[in-house]
């Protein structure tokens, strides 16, 4: 998503909730008073609404005039996908733990306020497009300084687990049964199901994963969605990790082999580090954080099992190209990359000389 | 609709979309503002994978693929040769239909 663009004068539809909005961001800013003074909606998921606001607050610790980003879920929510409550206390606990996020302001799960669950949190500066990222060698610094801190930034998440004190504040988080890798195989396979889609060739990488399913030593918090395209930079750097909805407690690898897959280079793909570094600077600085070697085979596996991960991502996209009676060319495109990201999978996994039979 | 109605009306399908498409981009693309610009070339996009699929001869039964579908998710296909290189055939021709770019 793109947080860059300026309020305008017009309001929107949240607009159309300000009498209600108003005070409620002044009693949450411990301010005498609020005005919606600008929002422009931003380009976000189908999965949430996101709001570039600028509000002048009257008194307290934020006088004067402040651009906040609102997020609140969209009319059509997606299964599979935290709620912005859920969400908000994620970004909180994230950001105890050190990384960097757009920090979470204000919760508000009262519907009579906007009709949906919404937080505010602070605006980031910079862009988060992907293929704009991959494409201007200026965005985010130094690229290999930017990948090492993006492995940081990673295995600050990934400090968090299920033992941890703030683990009680995400009771929410599913914990996969009876391996990360073999719930992804379950889940996925489920998904196909419900769309009623019978592909052989990713049923072949399905089959791989699930024969080649590696154990987990200990479950993390995992990101789900890490990649070029959800953290935003500046001129200079990283100025925040992005899309917390796919969160879940997890193998630590899933999220490294997710960043690494090939489909998330965005064309770049000597580029092993998300399309804008090398690989060994993301390592670099993930295993100097968390001081844990990383097993790169099994990262070998999880990037397998991104490609098949994000072909089932595509085909549900497709199949919601009717959005609200809306035609959406985005989402229909979409559902027919899935063809390539299975055959990348393929060639990953033909079967061993020798075994065939 | 049985083959022999689909090749009575000339121009063809596929023609309709070759031709829709180059005005799209010949003519419609210059004169768009720059934030139309994307949808365009979505839309470019989409004519051409449902031109190249039109075109497409040959392919797999359906109710095979999805036999063979069950037989590999239970594991009746495990590590068969024979079966891979059909999916590997199978599926480069979807490519060949989505984005024959991906195929180099």
């Amino acid at each position: 998503m793109g947080l860059t663009s300026e309020p305008q004068a017009s309001l929107g539809r949240l607009g159309e909730r300000r009498a209600s909005l108003e005070p409620w961001l002044a009693r949450a800013a411990g301010a005498a008073g609020a005005t919606l003074a600008g929002a422009t909606a931003l380009k976000g998921g189908a999965i949430q609404e996101n709001w570039l606001v600028a509000i002048d607050f009257a008194e307290g610790p934020w006088a004067g005039r402040q651009e906040l980003v609102l997020r609140s879920d969209s009319p059509s929510g997606v299964e599979a996908s935290l709620s912005r409550a859920q969400e908000f206390r994620l970004l909180r606990a994230a950001a105890a733990a050190g990384v960097t996020v757009p920090e979470p302001l204000w919760l508000c799960e009262d519907l009579a306020v906007l009709g949906r669950p919404f937080y505010v949190m602070r605006r980031l500066a910079g862009t988060a497009a992907g293929f704009r990222i991959a494409k201007d060698p200026a965005l985010g610094g130094d690229r290999e300084r930017l990948a090492e801190r993006l492995g940081r930034e990673l295995a600050r998440i990934h400090s968090i687990t299920p033992a941890s004190p703030v683990a009680a504040e995400l009771g929410f988080l599913e914990t996969p049964r009876p391996s990360p890798a073999l719930a992804a195989v379950a889940r996925y396979r489920a998904w196909v199901d419900q769309l009623g889609i019978a592909d052989p060739a990713l049923e072949w990488g399905l089959r791989w994963a699930e024969v080649q399913a590696p154990p987990t030593a200990g479950l993390v918090l995992t990101h789900q969605d890490f990649r070029t395209g959800n953290y935003m930079v500046n001129g200079q750097g990283l100025t925040g990790i992005l899309d917390w909805e796919f969160c879940a407690w997890g193998d630590p690898l899933t999220d490294i082999g997710w960043f690494c897959a090939r489909c998330w280079r965005f064309g770049r793909d000597s580029l092993e580090a998300g399309g804008i570094a090398s690989r060994a600077a993301f390592y670099r600085g993930y295993e100097a954080v968390s001081g844990r070697r990383i097993d790169d085979d099994q990262v070998r596996y999880w990037e397998i099992m991104a490609h098949l991960r994000w072909a089932v991502i595509a085909l549900q996209q497709g199949a919601r190209l009717w959005q609200a009676g809306e035609p959406s060319l985005e989402a229909a495109l979409t559902g027919r990359i899935a063809p390539e990201l299975v055959l990348a999978a393929l060639r990953a996994t033909a079967p061993e000389l020798g075994r065939a039979g | 609709m049985s083959d022999k109605l689909k090749a009575a009306d000339r121009p063809a399908a596929g023609e309709l979309l070759a031709v829709a498409r180059q005005t799209l981009l010949s003519d419609l693309l210059p004169a768009l503002p720059e934030e139309m610009r994307y949808q365009a070339l979505m839309l470019a996009n989409a004519l051409a994978i449902a031109g190249r699929e039109i075109a497409q001869t040959g392919g797999e039964d359906a109710a095979a693929l999805q036999r063979l579908a069950v037989e590999i998710r239970t594991g009746q296909h495990d590590g068969d040769a024979a079966v891979y290189d059909r999916l590997l055939a199978w599926t480069r021709a979807r490519v060949a239909v989505t984005n024959p770019k991906a195929l180099s």
